[in-house]
């Protein structure tokens, strides 16, 4: 006890030293808080964009329809289903359930003019979509699918590159289930601009009664069936539970996360890069230690020389230099985590306008407008935690140099 | 001159205090040449692909093809200054002394079926004499061989899987003309191209130019053409060359446009470098630190001795002076150190790159054209810079703890004893 | 009754053509309750004499033993814990800890003997400080303190624990005559209310006046060795 107070009032003294090397902790800490929010809150708008307007919490289809839509061009429409009674009681059981859809997806070819483009078509049930989904409240121009005809809603990018109006005549080319090429062509109902920037380029949604007969499926049949759960937490587990119950149904039950592999992979590297700055952060502030450790130790020889005289164990001199090593790493952290603080607070309040930095839409992420920095409490203990203990590992070493000097040549020297 | 040898003895007197503000020193500097190293080779290598297979040095479309381009339309083709033609149009830009090569490109969509499945994927129209003197393609070709004429084409290694082809086989693709109407035709693939990039490689296939306009029915036209210059520094004066070309030939519906502009992506990446300077910056801020308070104990430590010069007559300049000259003395030698052996590391992994797996996933998924492993980038411009980087800010550092010294009054600094 | 026993001590420094004999097969026996002066010219060995007595150097050759302890042959370690019980030191530039006060400073001698009774050690240290006349200033740190003040400090932070022996490396070096004579006065109370053997260093023949023997070092021996 008496060796804190000691080590405590020493950090103390030398305030000007503790400040200048705990400022490069500030620093380290500071930019951690700021870079982990930055990137939480990024991938917050991209999962909720996910969720809101393409897969939503639980996707369910055929466990082939997963794995060939992933490797090959066009979508399996071949591996529809229809969902059963006691499929659709057992989602409604799931904990935090609030709405489902069924979904008919299927590629085609967007054609007007001269020109045409690939696109994703999503054959859905205007009413159960609009619970599930939220484009129907992104409209920009004419109106969402209402039940009546095809009732094509297409993505203001799409409709940018085909200079296409609400009116505006469209054709679309499918093979259908027989092998054959259809079309479905009519006017264009709807254009709507979401801040999921691929759906307003790809997807094209039509009414399921109208595009059903046309590719040939039976009225009921779904590509997928799109769950709408309260919160984003409980997905994974919830998707799993569902998996349980479907046993050994070929259908497969999967959460949003695990249909955005390019977003997952996105937040690892995005991680990783967080944690490589840390690091190198983190090398610069053990140096600064080092240094305080071992200046305090030149300044302070006699100090500890006579220390040494009186009889003191060097177990106890070398835990005198750790604790005070660890001082600073408190004061450090605990600077840089106000400071952080108020960086987060201002980023949590006014946000930040992703958009000046770079177009991410174009590179396939999910997210455009402002982006607000969560408060993540965990990473504040986390980052604090790690400065204190990177400070007392890295002040073992100069610490042993100190607490091993002879006392005789520290005392003898004027 | 006795100033330097007092700060240089003096540094020597507590050889561990001042190594490890070399330590410091030298470890950001490190730092900051591999993240320098590092995001150059990044740019650089993911820019060649660019230039390489997309952008040329500066790319000509028409405006309308530049607008729709993700469609691959078929009718804003180029016809050449006049409508005399695309081919008389490179010859034309070829004379031009800031020009190296010219390659007229035709883009279009393809389609050819496997198994109840459409395989999407982009043809391009190459005029194989240019590609095989001066492009990258023929680098890449890792089975086969490269694309003569008539009917033969050269398909990315992705595509090739998803077709389920080799190199030999005859495979029937379905277009749509320039007239709008479907049609096939038969081709020979004779060669497989791995670039390494996945999102050249899955969807990409290369077929002769001439071909390309007879099937498409196109007469003397390329969608797009990359002009090259001799090196990516001299983009700007290409630009500048292509522009008045085309104002004085009259062709303003045609768009030059630097590689450098042509992507957002690219655009970012270009401009990286600026942001990272305050990075840098921030750095070896951090490492000088260290440095500052270093020097400030030993001025606390020399009060009596700064007393003593004082009296004999120092000017409060040349104590400052004393200090100052500690400081850059560890700035030049941490520097020093940090240079050599961040030359040695960048060297080192110039050649063997590294792998990092969530970055692989990461550009697989994404579409930008890098490669999944790293290479850092040596070069003596980015030692110089930060070398000079690190001297500089440590030795502007250590004004602070100089002026601390000199302002010391002689009487109190001479009082200054035990406490 | 003897504290102390050195038997042909020999200590050199360094190595081949530099090396230097400090002590030449010194000879010296201690008593209990001695108060004695070791004194000669600068570099006679004076202070490696004190040294190898305060358990803080080995000898190259030779014993040093201390109540039936061979000090002279302990490892650091074992050094460290027979100065903390039985050695008290008192330097020339006092080295206080500075950032603890006159009474923390003294505190601290015992507690890093492992005592945890803190009212036995508030009594013994609040006592020291009464003997030594500081119960005023026992708050202030060392910096708020006069020479002779702190070398009082000093005084009572190396009995405070009630070693067997104390040394004093010229304690009144620092100290003008007036101090100097109260600093010793303080000290040779000491040794007759407590018994405690002292040991000092010294250039000054009136603090010198004060042993009751004087033993003289000269280029590493012992020249002259009077009680009185």
């Amino acid at each position: 006890m008496f060796l804190l107070r000691l080590a405590a009032r020493n950090v103390f003294r030398r305030r000007g030293r503790t400040l200048i090397i705990s400022s490069i902790l500030v620093l380290a800490v500071a930019m951690f808080i700021l870079f982990e929010s930055l990137m939480v809150g990024m991938m917050d708008v991209s999962f909720r964009n996910v969720i809101d307007f393409e897969i939503p919490h639980i996707e369910i289809a055929r466990k082939d329809y997963f794995t060939e839509s992933e490797k090959s061009h066009t979508l399996p429409i071949g591996k529809r289903f229809i969902p059963e009674d006691r499929l659709i009681s057992d989602v409604q059981k799931l904990k935090g359930y609030q709405a489902m859809t069924g979904i008919l997806e299927f590629s085609a070819d967007f054609i007007s003019g001269r020109y045409e483009f690939p696109v994703r078509v999503r054959a859905v049930d205007p009413d159960t979509f609009n619970d599930v989904f939220m484009n129907s409240q992104y409209i920009v121009a004419g109106t969402f699918l209402d039940g009546n005809g095809p009732g094509v809603v297409i993505g203001s990018r799409l409709a940018e590159f085909f200079d296409l109006d609400v009116g505006e005549y469209f054709v679309m080319r499918f093979t259908d289930i027989g092998g054959s090429f259809n079309t479905i062509e009519g006017e264009v109902t709807g254009i709507v601009t979401t801040p999921h920037p691929d759906i307003n380029l790809t997807t094209v949604f039509v009414n399921r009664e109208h595009a059903a007969p046309r590719i040939g499926v039976e009225d009921l049949a779904v590509t997928q069936l799109m769950v709408r759960l309260e919160d984003r937490e409980l997905a994974s587990s919830q998707s799993n539970a569902l998996m349980d119950t479907l046993g050994g149904n070929p259908l497969q039950a999967r959460s949003y996360r695990e249909g955005a592999d390019f977003l997952v992979s996105l937040e690892q590297w995005g991680y990783l890069e967080t944690y490589f700055l840390l690091a190198l952060f983190l090398l610069v502030g053990a140096i600064g230690i080092i240094s305080a450790v071992v200046l305090s130790a030149i300044e302070r020889e006699k100090e500890i020389g006579m220390m040494k005289a009186m009889g003191m164990g060097e177990s106890s001199i070398l835990r005198l230099f750790m604790l005070e090593a660890g001082g600073i790493g408190v004061v450090g952290g605990a600077l840089g985590c106000l400071i952080g603080a108020v960086i987060i607070f201002f980023f949590n309040t006014y946000g930040f306008d992703m958009d000046i930095f770079m177009d991410f839409s174009e590179i396939g992420v999910p997210v455009s407008g402002r982006i607000y920095g969560p408060w993540n409490f965990d990473a504040f203990l986390l980052i604090f935690v790690i400065v204190v203990i990177v400070s007392i590992i890295a002040s073992i070493l100069p610490a042993l140099w100190a607490a091993r000097k002879n006392p005789i040549d520290a005392i003898e020297k004027r | 001159m006795h100033l330097i040898t007092i700060a240089w003895r003096n540094l020597k007197r507590h050889g561990l205090r001042t190594g490890i503000a070399l330590l410091a020193v030298a470890a950001v500097v490190l730092i900051v040449i591999f993240s320098r190293g590092f995001v150059k080779s990044l740019t650089e290598s993911s820019f060649r692909l660019y230039i390489d297979n997309m952008y040329g040095h500066v790319r000509i479309t028409t405006e309308e093809y530049a607008l729709r381009e993700m469609l691959l339309p078929l009718d804003h083709m180029m016809d050449g200054f006049n409508s005399a033609g695309i081919s008389s149009m490179v010859e034309e830009l070829e004379q031009h002394s800031s020009v190296r090569y010219v390659m007229p490109r035709v883009r279009f969509g393809a389609m050819a079926s496997r198994d109840d499945d459409m395989v999407r994927m982009m043809g391009i129209g190459i005029d194989v004499q240019r590609e095989r003197t001066y492009g990258a393609l023929a680098e890449d070709i890792s089975s086969g061989r490269m694309i003569k004429e008539g009917n033969e084409i050269l398909v990315g290694s992705g595509l090739m899987e998803d077709l389920k082809a080799e190199v030999g086989d005859r495979v029937t693709l379905v277009f749509s003309d320039a007239f709008q109407s479907l049609r096939g035709r038969t081709f020979q693939i004779v060669g497989v191209r791995d670039s390494g990039v996945s999102d050249l490689d899955n969807v990409i296939f290369y077929v002769p130019l001439d071909t390309a306009q007879d099937m498409l029915w196109l007469d003397d036209e390329a969608s797009e053409l990359l002009v090259y210059t001799y090196s990516t520094d001299t983009t700007e004066a290409l630009l500048a060359d292509m522009r008045t070309l085309l104002h004085e030939q009259g062709s303003d519906e045609y768009l030059a446009v630097p590689w450098n502009q042509a992507n957002p992506f690219v655009e970012m990446y270009s401009e990286m470098d600026n942001i990272m300077f305050a990075a840098y910056l921030l750095f070896v801020v951090m490492g000088t630190i260290v440095v500052v308070s270093t020097l400030t104990m030993i001025v606390r430590e020399r009060t009596a001795e700064i007393g003593m010069m004082s009296a004999l007559g120092l000017s409060s300049r040349e104590i400052m002076g004393v200090f100052i000259l500690e400081g850059f003395f560890i700035g030049v030698i941490g520097s020093l150190i940090g240079s050599a052996v961040g030359g040695l590391l960048t060297l080192y992994y110039s050649q063997a790159g590294f792998y990092v797996e969530a970055f692989d996933m990461f550009t697989s998924e994404a579409d930008i054209l890098i490669e999944p492993v790293f290479y850092l980038s040596f070069s003596m411009e980015n030692l110089v810079f930060s070398f000079i980087m690190g001297t500089v800010v440590v030795t502007l550092a250590s004004f602070l703890p100089a002026f601390k010294a000199a302002k010391l009054e002689p009487v109190d600094a001479l009082h200054y004893g035990d406490d | 009754m003897s504290l102390l026993t050195l038997e042909h001590v020999d200590k050199t420094y360094g190595q081949g053509d530099l090396q230097v004999h400090a002590l030449n097969g010194v000879d010296l026996t201690i008593s209990k309750g001695e108060f004695t002066t070791v004194f000669g010219p600068s570099g006679s060995g004076k202070t490696t004499l004190l040294n190898l007595i305060g358990a803080l150097d080995r000898p190259t050759s030779g014993s040093v033993v201390f109540l039936d302890k061979p000090i002279g042959s302990m490892n650091r370690h074992e050094q460290a814990a027979h100065r903390r019980f039985h050695v008290g030191f008192i330097f020339q530039s006092y080295n206080l800890i500075p950032v603890l006060t006159a009474y923390e400073n003294v505190e601290f001698a015992l507690k890093i003997t492992g005592i945890r009774d803190s009212k036995k050690i508030h009594s013994q240290v609040t006592d020291m400080l009464d003997h030594v006349g500081l119960s005023e200033l026992m708050h202030r740190r060392p910096n708020q303190l006069s020479g002779g003040q702190k070398q009082r400090v000093a005084v009572a932070r190396a009995l405070v624990k009630h070693p067997k022996l104390v040394l004093a490396d010229e304690p009144t070096a620092n100290l003008d005559s007036k101090t100097s004579k109260e600093v010793i006065e303080v000290m040779l109370r000491m040794n007759r209310e407590l018994h405690t053997t002292f040991i000092f260093s010294t250039h000054d023949p009136m603090v010198m006046e004060y042993a009751r023997r004087m033993v003289e070092i000269r280029d590493g021996n012992i020249s002259q060795d009077t009680e009185r």
